[in-house]
């Protein structure tokens, strides 16, 4: 192995901005590999051993809050996420000569450092392997922090009440590289909000569109733009990010609120949405709340779990309302993420229901008994003909309008994500001309 | 008494590094991490030796002896998992520490040795005449 120091993209700055004093190690295998320094202000830094050749040993030191100290060393964060998420973004890659005097020293992003400089992303302190851990426990008087396993969320009610407005947070966290403080891959951040807002959009029509819920036949038309106005109650907008790994907060575009109950239209999407969280958890629950949901949501909702997955993220989603103060949160971790996509995609689902359309034949196949037919309403179906009928498929034209009874056949099979629809015309007569 | 391999450096450290009850002569089975090139020439050289100006790493005496001693330990499994974490959390220890471990037998002429730990690390002090390249060999590279 040529022994070399790996190239940094960064700046050359002559000295450090700082003066740092040693107060222990948190990793010492004959000599320090990662220690904690203090600035005259009292601050905590670590200088991360990472490299060296022949003449220079090469140290990352970069600043880090007491908060990450003390959760690296209760093991509730890992060494990569101190090394990706230092206070001000900045990390100061230093060469020291065997004589300790600093040959060369540039300041680069977290983000430029090379791969070979990076712990995996599950490693965890070792309290074995420190030295002078009670000195760096007491001189930033860490045991009198409080640790949490998960990063900080927001007080939502707080930020509601700034704004007087309802607030949805979602707070993003990873273990890898896609998100850190503040920062995000931007194909996350897209998903994630996209799928949300599906989610939330396929609830509010679940919940609003009560022509959705009548049988096809006996559905009269739509009023100009009723379908917009629906879907606008679920149209939420980005209001603005916070570093912190990386949280974003949305509030509902419009919304209506209802006599009876005085609750509003996002209060009532965001509770329906909580409720198919909360029951997703569990299956016995989820094939309960099943019968109130409609395909749209949970498809979007199967979504929104298989992005979390995949990306291996963990999400809090907090909703607060400023004016009745209730404030509602959940949270996704990949794992938990999984075990819901497995309860979604075990949903058994058959479901036979009648059909009648008015509207006349686009195409006819004698020979695989099959059709395409529209309704006055502008739908189109297509099938094939039952038993019964395939063999007088001839009497049947083009032109001529039809009452048709269509057999709709709704599955759904363990493992696929969409409920299928099959439609067989069981009866059709003429219509009077 | 037989001579330290080092002692001459270990006077200047100004520690009175020997005699020390927890050191005894030892007939025990040993592995130590070595370079992949077993030739190199830090694989049975103490840290105050590959670079001397670590002895400012080290806070007080009874740390600064060890410094001419040599890590081994005494449970291969234990040497590997130590060594693997260590290579997981700084990929580049690599060019410090190497990437496989070697095994040999002590003898009680070689060099005295402290109890292994609950990790099973020792640190072993070798006496004027020992060599230990030619007692060890490697037997695993560890593949992350």
């Amino acid at each position: 192995m040529k022994n070399s120091l790996v190239k940094i993209n960064g700046f050359d700055i002559k000295e450090l901005p700082f003066s740092l004093e040693r107060v222990g190690d948190l990793m010492f295998y004959e000599g320090p590999l990662m220690s904690i320094l203090k600035d005259n202000l009292g601050n905590a830094y670590l200088q991360d051993w990472v490299d060296s050749d022949d003449k220079n040993n090469r140290w990352l030191i970069y600043q880090i809050s007491l908060n990450q100290l003390n959760e690296y060393i209760n093991n509730k964060t890992s060494h990569f996420s101190l090394i990706n998420n230092p206070i001000n973004d900045i990390v100061f890659v230093v060469d020291k000569n065997s004589k300790g005097i600093i040959e060369r020293s540039l300041v680069c992003s977290p983000n430029r450092l090379p791969y070979e400089y990076l712990p995996e992303t599950n490693i965890e302190f070792e309290k074995e392997d420190s030295r002078d851990l009670n000195k760096i426990i007491e001189f930033f008087g860490l045991d009198s922090l409080v640790t949490t396993k998960e990063n900080k969320v927001f007080d939502i009610l707080k930020e509601a009440k700034k704004s007087n407005e309802e607030l949805i947070n979602i707070h993003i966290k990873s273990s890898n590289r896609k998100v850190s403080y503040g920062k995000i891959y931007s194909s996350i951040l897209g998903k994630i909000l996209l799928n949300y807002s599906s989610l939330n959009s396929a609830t509010a029509l679940n919940i609003y569109d009560k022509t959705a819920k009548i049988p096809k036949e006996d559905r009269p038309r739509r009023k100009k733009g009723e379908l917009k106005s629906i879907k606008q109650l679920g149209e939420l907008e980005f209001v603005y990010a916070k570093a912190a790994s990386f949280s974003v907060f949305l509030r509902p575009i419009s919304k209506q609120t209802e006599l009876f109950d005085n609750q509003t239209s996002s209060e009532k999407i965001t509770k329906t949405i909580f409720n198919l969280f909360e029951a997703s958890k569990d299956l016995d629950k989820l094939k309960e709340l099943k019968t109130t949901l409609n395909e749209g949501m949970l498809n979007s909702y199967n979504t929104f779990l298989k992005e979390i997955k995949e990306d291996d993220i963990s999400i809090n989603v907090q909703y607060a309302n400023p004016e009745n103060e209730l404030i509602i949160k959940d949270s996704f971790s990949s794992s938990t993420a999984k075990t819901i996509l497995k309860n979604l995609d075990s949903l058994e689902f058959e479901n036979t229901k009648d059909i009648k359309i008015k509207g006349n034949f686009k195409a006819l196949d004698s020979l695989s008994k099959t059709f395409k037919v529209e309704s006055f309403d502008g739908d189109i179906y297509s099938g094939k003909f039952s038993k019964q009928l395939e063999q007088g498929i001839f009497k049947f034209n083009l032109q001529d309008y039809y009452q048709i009874t269509v057999q709709v056949d709704e599955t759904k099979k363990s493992g696929t994500k969409k409920i299928t629809e099959k439609y067989t015309i069981v009866s059709c007569v003429e219509l009077e001309k | 008494m037989t001579e330290h391999k080092y002692i001459k450096d270990i006077d200047k450290l100004e520690c009175d590094c020997f005699p020390d009850e927890n050191f005894n002569s030892t007939d025990t089975l040993a592995f130590r991490w070595v370079h992949s090139d077993f030739n190199n020439p830090n694989n049975f050289l103490p840290v105050f030796k590959i670079d001397p100006n670590r002895v400012e790493d080290y806070e007080n005496c009874n740390q600064k002896c060890m410094g001419y001693g040599l890590s081994l330990y005494s449970n291969l499994s234990k040497a590997e998992k130590k060594l693997t974490n260590y290579l997981k959390r700084k990929p580049q220890l690599v060019k410090v520490f190497g990437d496989s471990i070697a095994e040999g037998k002590l003898e009680k002429d070689d060099g005295i040795a402290n109890k292994p730990d609950s990790k099973s690390h020792f640190t072993f002090h070798e006496h004027k005449n020992c060599n230990l390249k030619t007692k060890f060999a490697t037997i695993k590279q560890i593949k992350l």
